[in-house]
C-alpha cells in the first residue's frame, strides 16, 4: 500500500522563483492541498500564501518559524530556497513528511550526507527526490531516457542556452547572485557567486548519468567564462553599460582518463553583442542533448510562448509538481531518477 | 551478472540485436531461433556479419529457465509466447505489443498468466511507435502543468527503406500506386493502426483521462519526378510519392493525441506539401499546454561534422536504435515483477556499458 494517500497535503518551503509557481499549482490542483508556507522576509510572513502567489487569498498564512513546520500535520515539502540547509532538509524529513527540491541533491555520492538523509527519512518514513530542469531533466534524465537507442557512446554533450535579458527577477537576484553587470576589472577578480553551488550540482547530475550508464567517472574538468558587452544593452532588471559583464559560459567536463565523456556547456547572456563573440546564438530558452554514440542521438528541446527564461522556472516548477504522487508513494529513503517508475505527469496532464 | 539470451528470429532488427548481444560482455548467447531453412545450422556469428560463436541457429532453439528472449518477428505468435513464458523465460519483443493492454484481455491476460505461471515478464519495445510516441511525450509531459494536445511526427525520407524492404513500402505502404490503391488500407497497414492505437490507449490510460475514439486522418501526394530508388524500382510520376499517415485520439470531444509519420521519396510532390530536405530521420513531439514544449529528435549515424558520416545513415540508424531499445531492456526486464511490464512500469532504459569503448 502506498504511504500516503492524495489529495497530499503540501507545505512550500521558499516562495520565491519557482516557489511561487509551485504554490500557484497547488492551489489550482485538485489532487493537492496547500496547508502552509514558510518565508524567509518580514514582507511575506505573516501574508496569505495565495496572496504571495499572486492569486486569491486561500486563509493559510506563512510563516517564518521552522519549528511549525516541523510539527504542522502535513505530508510533503516542496523546499524551494535560494540556500538550502542539510539541517533543516533531515528535520523536515524526519518529522514524517516527503520532500522535493530543486535545489540540487539529484544524486548522492557523499556516503555522510546520504547516510544522514537516509536515516532521518528512516525515522520520518519519508522519501526524499529532487527535480528540476538543469540538473534533474536537461543533463541527466534525457540523455538517459535517449541512451536507451545507442549501443556505443563515445560522449554526451548537453547545451543550455539562455536568454536572461527579460527576466523578472529582481536586480538584486540578477545582477547580484547571478553575477551580471559587473565592470571588467572586478569581474578579473570576482569569480561568480553561483559557482561553487553550481559545480556541486551539475557535478551530481553527471554521476547520475555515469551511474546510469553503468560507469565510474574518474576526474572533473570546471571553467568559467564571462563576456562582457560590446555597448550599452537594456533588459528587464537594468541597464548594463558597454563593457560590463552580460554574458557568463560555465562549462563542466566529466573524464575517464583523461577522456571528456560528458559535457555540460551552459550559455547565460543578458545582450545580443558581447565579446568574446560565442557562436552559440542569443535564444530564449534552449537545451540540446548530443550523444555521440552509435547511433548518433540529438535532442533539442525549447518552451514555446513568451518570455522563454521565465518558462525554464515553470519547467523546474513543473518537474517539482508532476513528481509528487510518485513520491508519496515511494517507499522511504533518499530516491533518484534511477528508483523511480518513468515520471510522467500522471495527475496533472488534464486535457484542458 | 550475466544474461542469457535467445535470439528469436534474425530479420533486420533481429540482426542487429544480435550483434549487441555478442558484443555487449553483460550479455551471453544461448540460441538463435531462425524460421528460414537456408539459416538452419548457420553460425549465430555468421548471421550478423560478426566472428563465430559456436551457437548454432535453429528452428526449435533450447529456452532455460531465466532466460531472456529477444523476439524479433514482424508478426507476434501469442501461443508461442504464452509457451515461452510458462518456460520462465522472459520475452522482450520488437513485434509491437507495447501495451497489450489495448488488445483486450484474450490477449492481455494470456500473456499476463503466462508470464505469472512461470515467473517471467514480458515487454514490448521499439522507436515509433513506442520511443518517439510513448517515452519520450511522457518523459516530456514532465515538463507541463497543463496539456491541451500532444503530437508526435515523424519525417523521414525512405528511399533506402522502401529499396531494401519493397514489399512493405511499395506493396503495402503504397509507393508507387495510384493515391485511390494506396488509400485503400490492406492487413498491414490496418496493423500499423493497431500499433499507434496502443500507443494512445497507454497514454490515455496512464493520464487516467477515457478515449473517446481513434480517428483515422491519412493522405497521400504523387511524386512530380520519376524516382529511382537503389533497387532498380521506379516510382513514376503521378503516383504515390509521399504518405502521410494521421492517427487520432479524440477525448471529450476534441483532438488530443495526434501521432503522424510522414513518409517520403522526394520533396516534389502534388499537392505541393512544403517537405523537409533533410536526410535525418526526425521526430518532433510537441505538446500544446502550459507551458508548450517542443522537442525535435533526430538520429544519424554521426552527428560529428568531422565524421566521415556525419547526418548519414540516418534509415539504417532507427533500425539499431530500435534493437538496441530492446536489448538494453533486458536488465530491467530481468529485474522486474513477473508478467506483463510496460515502459510504465520500468525505470528508465539506460544504455548500460555504451561508454566501455
Amino acid at each position: 500500500m502506498a504511504k500516503r494517500q492524495a489529495p497530499f497535503r503540501v507545505i512550500q518551503w521558499g516562495t520565491g522563483a519557482v516557489g511561487k509557481y509551485c504554490i500557484q499549482r497547488t492551489i489550482e490542483s485538485p489532487h493537492l492541498k496547500q496547508v502552509g508556507a514558510r518565508v524567509f522576509s518580514d514582507a511575506k510572513n505573516g501574508k496569505d500564501v495565495g496572496e504571495i502567489a499572486h492569486l486569491a487569498p486561500t486563509g493559510v498564512k506563512a510563516g517564518m518559524d521552522k519549528q511549525a513546520v516541523y510539527d504542522a500535520d502535513a505530508d510533503i515539502v516542496l523546499y524551494t530556497p535560494l540556500i538550502v540547509d542539510l539541517d533543516d532538509i533531515c528535520a523536515i524529513l524526519a518529522s514524517g513528511k516527503d520532500l522535493i527540491t530543486p535545489s540540487g541533491f539529484v544524486f548522492l555520492k557523499d556516503r555522510a550526507v546520504l547516510d544522514r538523509i537516509n536515516a532521518a527519512c528512516a525515522k520520518g518514513n519519508s522519501t526524499m527526490y529532487a527535480a528540476g530542469i538543469h540538473p534533474g531533466f536537461a543533463g541527466d534524465r534525457v540523455p538517459l531516457v535517449l541512451s536507451a537507442l545507442c549501443r556505443n557512446i563515445r560522449k554526451v554533450t548537453v547545451y543550455e542556452l539562455v536568454s536572461m535579458a527579460d527576466m523578472t527577477e529582481s536586480p538584486d537576484l540578477i545582477f547580484g547572485y547571478l553575477g551580471f553587470n559587473m565592470d571588467a576589472e572586478t569581474a578579473a577578480k570576482t569569480p561568480p557567486p553561483l559557482l561553487k553551488t553550481m559545480s556541486t550540482i551539475f557535478k551530481e547530475s553527471m554521476q547520475m548519468l555515469a551511474a546510469g550508464l553503468g560507469f565510474e567517472i574518474d576526474s572533473f574538468r570546471t571553467s568559467h567564462e564571462y563576456a562582457l558587452t560590446t555597448e550599452d544593452s537594456q533588459t528587464v532588471p537594468g541597464l548594463i553599460p558597454k563593457g560590463h559583464v552580460g554574458g557568463q559560459h560555465f562549462n563542466y567536463e566529466a573524464l575517464v582518463g583523461d577522456r571528456t565523456v560528458i559535457e555540460f556547456k551552459t550559455y547565460w547572456r543578458m545582450a545580443e553583442k558581447l565579446t568574446p563573440a560565442w557562436d552559440q546564438p542569443m535564444k530564449g530558452l534552449t537545451y540540446i542533448v548530443e550523444i555521440d554514440g552509435d547511433p548518433g542521438v540529438r535532442c533539442v528541446f525549447e518552451p514555446v510562448g513568451e518570455r522563454p527564461a521565465e518558462l525554464g522556472l515553470i519547467w523546474t516548477a513543473a518537474l517539482v509538481m508532476n513528481a509528487i504522487p510518485e513520491v508519496c508513494e515511494a517507499p522511504s529513503g533518499f530516491k533518484t531518477t534511477l528508483d523511480l517508475p518513468l515520471i510522467a505527469a500522471k495527475s496533472a496532464v488534464h486535457f484542458t | 551478472m550475466t544474461y542469457r539470451v535467445i535470439q528469436w528470429g534474425t530479420g533486420s532488427v533481429g540482426r542487429q540485436a544480435l550483434r549487441e548481444v555478442l558484443r555487449n560482455p553483460e550479455f551471453e548467447l544461448a540460441g538463435v531461433k531462425v524460421y528460414d531453412d537456408a539459416k538452419v545450422g548457420k553460425d549465430a556469428g555468421d548471421l550478423c556479419d560478426m566472428p563465430a560463436t559456436g551457437i548454432v541457429a535453429s528452428k526449435e532453439p533450447a529456452v532455460a529457465r531465466g532466460d531472456t528472449v529477444l523476439y524479433c518477428p514482424i508478426v507476434a505468435d501469442y501461443d508461442e509466447i504464452a509457451r515461452l513464458l510458462r518456460t520462465g523465460a522472459n520475452v522482450v519483443t520488437t513485434a509491437s505489443n507495447v501495451y497489450p493492454q489495448f488488445y483486450g484481455p484474450g490477449v492481455y491476460d494470456k500473456i499476463n498468466d503466462a508470464g505469472i505461471d512461470g515467473g517471467a515478464t514480458f515487454h514490448g519495445s521499439g522507436i515509433n511507435p513506442a520511443f518517439m510516441s510513448e517515452v519520450l511525450p511522457l518523459t516530456l509531459s514532465g515538463l507541463v502543468h497543463r496539456a491541451r494536445k500532444i503530437r508526435v511526427q515523424e519525417v523521414s525520407d525512405v528511399n533506402h527503406y522502401a529499396s531494401t524492404a519493397p514489399e512493405i513500402m511499395l506493396d503495402h505502404v503504397g509507393f508507387g500506386k495510384s493515391p485511390e490503391e494506396a488509400l485503400n488500407a490492406d492487413a498491414f497497414l490496418k496493423g500499423m493502426t493497431a500499433y499507434f492505437s496502443e500507443s494512445i490507449h497507454m497514454i490515455v490510460d496512464h493520464l487516467g483521462v477515457t478515449l473517446d475514439r481513434i480517428e483515422e486522418r491519412h493522405e497521400v501526394a504523387t511524386s512530380k519526378v520519376r524516382v529511382v530508388l537503389d533497387n532498380g524500382r521506379v516510382i513514376e510520376p503521378g503516383t504515390v510519392g509521399c504518405r502521410l499517415f494521421r492517427w487520432i485520439g479524440v477525448v471529450g470531444a476534441e483532438d488530443r493525441i495526434e501521432l503522424s509519420t510522414f513518409w517520403k521519396v522526394t520533396a516534389e510532390l502534388e499537392p505541393a506539401w512544403k517537405v523537409s530536405t533533410s536526410k535525418l530521420v526526425e521526430w518532433t513531439v510537441s505538446i500544446e499546454g502550459t507551458p508548450s514544449v517542443r522537442c525535435v529528435v533526430g538520429i544519424c549515424e554521426s552527428f560529428d561534422p568531422d565524421s566521415p558520416d556525419y547526418l548519414k545513415g540516418a534509415e539504417a540508424a532507427a533500425v539499431v536504435g530500435t534493437a538496441t531499445h530492446a536489448v538494453n531492456a533486458i536488465p530491467y526486464v530481468h529485474a522486474a515483477p513477473p508478467g506483463v511490464r510496460t515502459f510504465l512500469d520500468l525505470p528508465i532504459i539506460a544504455s548500460r556499458g555504451a561508454l566501455r569503448d
